[in-house]
């Protein structure tokens, strides 16, 4: 027998709720310290198309690492014919965790409190003292459970608890593209995620970090430490994060955000603006291997444009040379998880994404953890409940909207904000997807 | 050599006392319960399907083998 549903009389009530929180161009801060809107979060959101891991994680058959849908523990295997699965962490007996090594091989998975086993494919193999469940045992019934959709985009896996959803290329429409330019990066046309994952925990809501990674007001002030202990090619000769620079910032739809730094790379015009600017010789078998593939016109544009700054909704950060995924832990607490991005077939790009990155996101690393004292100062500054309210009108008089729905504006501008927040409102009250408030939404 | 995960622990090596060679297999989790394979059994094991496999992992195969057995390496006591 299904669990009673929420009532109508509540749906009704969280729906007026939303609306009256989420306004086109400012947010209650409540948003992001009320455990409830926590709760409402995870169905309406979780629940939909979420970035569970990605395939080069889990290479070799029998391979298994543990990812989150939400707050949900999952684990992503790969079974003896090479299918990867996403099974829910949970025994199907009395719902112990099953699995707990962060990553290991095994074909076969045993719960140590009762001894039931499965096979990486979700089955049940056998129970001990099967015959104490009487003759009608049936392990056909007690498979783990799985998400309602999995698919996955070059690599990039992706689940859904709901079933109800619409194909995952549609969820990701305009963002795809930025997939798309990371992978063609590699000679090869494909990433790894295989050097292992750094967890940084912040007693801050998911969603700042989310905002703050596509907020390009921050860097002139956050990251000014950068400037002063060394040179950092995107400040200093790429100037990005600049109130006149050509780099904008993008509202792609469906909740997915992005920075894109292409028109100021192509403005500078030199190679590798994102990767330190080193010498190009350095570089050269990389680009070498990267023209046989595009071209040497077509490897060069892409030295020069780098890899991608998008945010695909609500969790997937490909944050050029890394990725980095925002998992909620509760209303006031969450986990970066980051790697560095390696791409296939080129071993010298690689070497040098490990050093980049490891003064960017490792334990050392100035820039998450700058940002990561901005979200926890962020979250203790909203504890004050007044002014209530969180300000998200930069811009508003310069934003363009392009042919193909996409919404631009300068680089300190708060344009792809208000798209995330319209999203989320569309999500949290199930009424106007992804459009401005209009008249009958309940106001 | 020592094969761990966070399901099963056992030790694997290669035992010359008897006329061939045959690998032993220690269940490190069930006090020095062992079995000998030699190389036709390695053989079929390349070739078992994942449902011969199932059964040989399922655990209340294993909880009757060792209900019969006890925790002892049985070649040694056959010995």
């Amino acid at each position: 027998m299904a669990v009673p549903a929420r009532s109508d009389t509540s749906a009704a009530r969280q729906r007026a709720r939303y609306l009256e929180m989420v306004e086109d161009h400012r947010v209650h801060s409540s948003l992001y310290t009320d455990p409830t809107v926590f709760d409402d979060e995870q169905r309406a959101i979780f629940d939909g198309w979420v970035y569970v891991a990605h395939e080069s994680e889990v290479a070799e058959p029998g391979d298994y690492c543990l990812k989150t849908i939400g707050t949900q523990p999952v684990v992503i295997s790969r079974d003896a014919e090479g299918h990867v699965h996403v099974l829910m962490n949970r025994c199907s007996h009395l719902g112990n965790l099953l699995c707990h090594d962060q990553k290991g091989n095994s074909g076969t998975f045993r719960c140590p409190y009762h001894g039931w086993t499965f096979r990486n494919t979700g089955d049940l193999v056998g129970v001990p003292y099967k015959a104490g469940y009487g003759p009608d045992f049936d392990r056909g019934d007690f498979a783990l459970g799985r998400p309602g959709r999995v698919d996955s985009y070059r690599g990039f896996v992706f689940a859904s608890m709901s079933p109800d959803v619409p194909d995952l290329r549609e969820h990701l429409g305009n963002a795809a593209e930025a997939i798309d330019r990371l992978c063609e990066l590699s000679p090869e046309g494909e990433i790894e995620l295989n050097r292992g994952w750094l967890r940084h925990r912040t007693f801050s809501n998911w969603k700042i970090a989310f905002e703050n990674e596509v907020d390009g007001y921050h860097g002139n002030f956050v990251h000014r430490s950068l400037k002063m202990v060394g040179s950092w090619s995107l400040l200093d000769q790429a100037d990005v994060t600049n109130e006149k620079s050509a780099s904008q910032v993008r509202y792609l739809g469906n909740g997915h955000t992005d920075i894109d730094w292409r028109p100021q790379f192509r403005k500078v015009g030199h190679p590798y603006l994102w990767l330190g600017a080193p010498e190009e010789s350095r570089l050269a078998d990389y680009a070498e291997a990267l023209a046989a593939r595009h071209g040497p016109e077509g490897a060069r544009e892409r030295l020069i444009d780098g890899p991608p700054h998008t945010l695909i909704f609500p969790n997937l950060f490909i944050a050029e040379l890394f990725i980095l995924v925002i998992q909620p832990i509760g209303v006031g607490e969450s986990v970066q998880m980051q790697t560095p991005i390696q791409w296939k077939g080129a071993p010298t790009l690689n070497k040098r994404v490990m050093r980049q990155t490891g003064a960017s996101i490792g334990p050392a690393g100035m820039v998450i953890a700058d940002d990561s004292a901005m979200y926890e100062r962020n979250q203790l500054g909203m504890a004050a409940r007044e002014p209530q309210w969180l300000q998200r009108t930069r811009g508003l008089h310069r934003e363009q909207t392009l042919p193909d729905g996409t919404e631009v504006s300068n680089i300190t501008d708060d344009t792809p904000h208000r798209g995330f927040w319209r999203h989320y409102r569309s999500l949290l009250t199930g009424t106007n997807p992804d459009g401005p408030l209009k008249d009958g939404d309940g106001r | 050599m020592k094969l761990v995960n966070e399901f099963a622990a056992v030790e694997v090596e290669l035992d010359n006392r008897a006329n061939g060679v045959r690998l032993k297999i220690v269940d490190l989790t069930r006090n020095s319960h062992a079995v000998y394979l030699d190389p036709v059994h390695l053989e079929a094991l390349v070739w078992a399907d994942p449902a011969e496999l199932d059964r040989l992992t399922d655990p209340d195969h294993i909880l009757r083998r060792l209900d019969a057995d006890g925790p002892t390496d049985r070649a040694e006591g056959a010995r």
